[in-house]
């Protein structure tokens, strides 16, 4: 049932301003009525929820100030509207690049650039999703990148020349403010390449599990809900484990691994040398999908993910359902994987039905960051004496690269992940085991 | 830590129940964590992790009303215990689902009226600053605050009902 007063108490008592008088009615109207106390620990969530969103949603400057100009000002307030908009003009004309933009040049402080995407990459701009295509050159202020499918990704680069490279599936919050740049990397895969950093505002990327700080270096890091992987190849990052505060210095060549679950050795070693040969095994080298085991609990099938495709940056689309399966080298003492002259992939799978499958795989430079993605589709065929397994084997030249700008081989490049997926229907996709065989010697 | 992380929200909004400020939530959640850790070893299963640390903040926030009732109005010690009772079963999710409802009600408020409701969480004093510069009175902005307010209650309540309907 309404109750106004009670309301107005509440609001006051929240927002600070309850008087003396004011205080002993609440105390004592939800010292009688239960009813009351549930609407008032409601009203404490909401408070909290506001609080949480106030820091999602970033403020438009001096915006909050022009809405309550005084009407004796408001003649003011038109001669400087009209001036405004001839200066906004004359900007949008010099800088004005694409649809995106939804704010006025100048008003709010660009940090970065758009260098290059491919894919669905979504950007989320003072909590609210921009309109229209996200663009190579698109100015930004502070905001998230969604690089929701496998097969994207994004390139931003700061004022002063770092870059990120951001690969799907990923979320990242970017900001530059007078404590430094700070990448927050919800889940996901990043590649910095980071510009030598002020003194006393260095770089800060945080994920769930580690804080890193930077001052200047090529580093790659790869998050999920409860652990950070973090790969250097020049200079040194600081990487905290927010699990227990512990610290570890990581330099060049070096990798570390920090969990939430903080048994778990917490130790900056040696990458070690490139091998030629890789098969997944489970749980440690799932990157997406859902395990499912055998009778004995030992881990067994990598059954695919649903997940949901809403259209390249902003093109509107019937959403499309993916189900994919990613696999990737992982694990503390994993040394790095090189994809060699004429290795091969074995990809052995289930089906419940024939169904056309789509292979893809990304890399980094070697010692370095992202250099590609490549991909492939194959039409495959389950017989019904088969009970749906299936074995494919695809040699490297089979995959085509995502994007010109990426070397047209991915020979001497690292393996990093590799991905099974399906488009639209959900056949059951299963992965049992991905193997890189090769010709070379180790 | 995982834990701790994973229910904040929960604790955070449990102890703005029972404490009169923001100030004195952030402290006392930051003691009770402390306690937490050293204590951790009582805890018997994960399941069991929230309504342990209820117990440990609810101890902690009866202590800080009383110090804090030395210098502002704060209710009763009667009212704070039936209140921490009342508050102490919470749904699952519940904290979750209220927020992404009111993401979406902050987002159907104009952009001037959004940045008023969040302004007093930026920064301390925000809204004063503001009643100055725009020659408005403090009171007629809080009270503009407190319909707004409102308003996002009402519309996060609609959303829970119309988001419930469709689950």
């Amino acid at each position: 049932m309404k109750d106004d007063r009670f309301d107005e108490l509440c609001q006051s008592y929240f927002l600070g301003t309850i008087s003396g008088e004011e205080m002993g009615e609440l105390d004592q109207r939800l010292k009688d009525d239960e009813g009351l106390r549930m609407k008032f620990a409601a009203a404490a969530r909401l408070d909290a929820n506001l609080r949480d969103a106030a820091s999602s949603f970033e403020e438009k400057k001096n915006e909050a100030k022009s809405s309550f100009i005084p009407a004796n000002q408001r003649w003011q307030l038109v001669l400087g509207m009209v001036a405004a908009l001839l200066l906004v003009a004359i900007l949008i004309s010099q800088f004005y690049r694409g649809s995106f933009s939804e704010e006025s040049p100048g008003s709010v402080e660009k940090i970065a650039r758009v260098a290059d995407l491919n894919g669905a990459v979504t950007w989320i701009a003072n909590g609210e999703q921009a309109e229209g295509r996200l663009e190579v050159g698109n100015e930004l202020t502070g905001g998230t990148l969604e690089v929701s499918s496998l097969e994207s990704w994004a390139e931003i680069v700061f004022q002063d020349g770092s870059s990120v490279w951001v690969s799907g599936p990923a979320v990242v919050t970017i900001s530059d403010g007078g404590a430094g740049k700070m990448i927050r990397l919800r889940e996901g895969d990043l590649s910095l390449d980071v510009s030598p950093q002020p003194e006393g505002k260095p770089m800060r990327v945080i994920t769930p599990s580690a804080e890193a700080v930077v001052l200047g270096t090529q580093f790659n890091i790869s998050a999920n809900s409860s652990s950070t992987s973090l790969t250097v190849n020049e200079g040194k990052v600081q990487v905290t484990r927010l699990a227990d505060g512990s610290v570890q210095e990581v330099g060049a060549d070096h990798r570390v691994v920090a969990a939430l679950e903080h048994e778990s050795p917490f130790r900056a070693s040696p990458r070690g040398d490139y091998v030629r040969i890789w098969k997944s095994e489970y749980p440690r080298d799932v990157r997406q999908g859902t395990l499912r085991f055998e009778a004995e609990g030992r881990p067994d099938e990598l059954r695919a993910e649903t997940h949901l495709f809403r259209g390249d940056h902003g093109e509107k689309i019937n959403p499309i359902l993916l189900h994919s399966a990613v696999v990737g080298p992982a694990g503390r003492k994993m040394q790095p994987v090189l994809l060699s002259k004429g290795a091969r992939f074995r990809i052995l799978g289930h089906l419940d039905q024939s169904f056309r499958v789509s292979f893809g795989f990304g890399t980094h430079h070697a010692r370095g960051g992202l250099s590609g993605k490549f991909s492939t589709e194959r039409e495959i065929m389950v017989e019904p004496d088969t009970d749906g397994y299936f074995e494919v084997e695809l040699a490297l030249d089979d995959f085509q690269r995502l994007r010109s700008r990426f070397a047209e081989s991915p020979v001497g490049h690292e393996l990093v992940w590799f991905w099974v997926q399906t488009i639209k229907k959900d056949v059951g996709l299963s992965v049992y085991s991905v193997e890189l065989l090769s010709t070379e010697t180790q | 830590m995982r834990l701790f992380v994973a229910h904040e929200p929960e604790l955070r909004a449990f102890l703005r129940t029972l404490l009169p400020s923001w100030e004195s939530v952030d402290d006392v959640l930051q003691e009770s964590s402390v306690v937490m850790w050293q204590k951790l070893d009582q805890l018997e299963n994960e399941e069991g992790f929230l309504p342990w640390a209820k117990v440990i903040v609810r101890f902690k926030a009866m202590h800080a009303r009383r110090t804090v009732a030395r210098d502002r109005l704060v209710l009763s010690e009667e009212t704070v215990m039936l209140l921490a009772e009342d508050a102490f079963e919470t749904i699952p999710d519940q904290m979750d689902r209220e927020r992404k409802a009111l993401d979406s009600c902050l987002r159907k408020l104009s952009r001037e009226n959004r940045d008023l409701v969040l302004l007093p969480y930026r920064r301390p004093g925000a809204l004063t600053e503001l009643a100055q510069q725009s020659g408005r009175s403090v009171n007629s902005l809080y009270k503009l605050l407190g319909r707004l307010r409102e308003k996002l209650r009402l519309c996060v309540e609609r959303e829970l009902i119309a988001r419930g309907g469709h689950s």
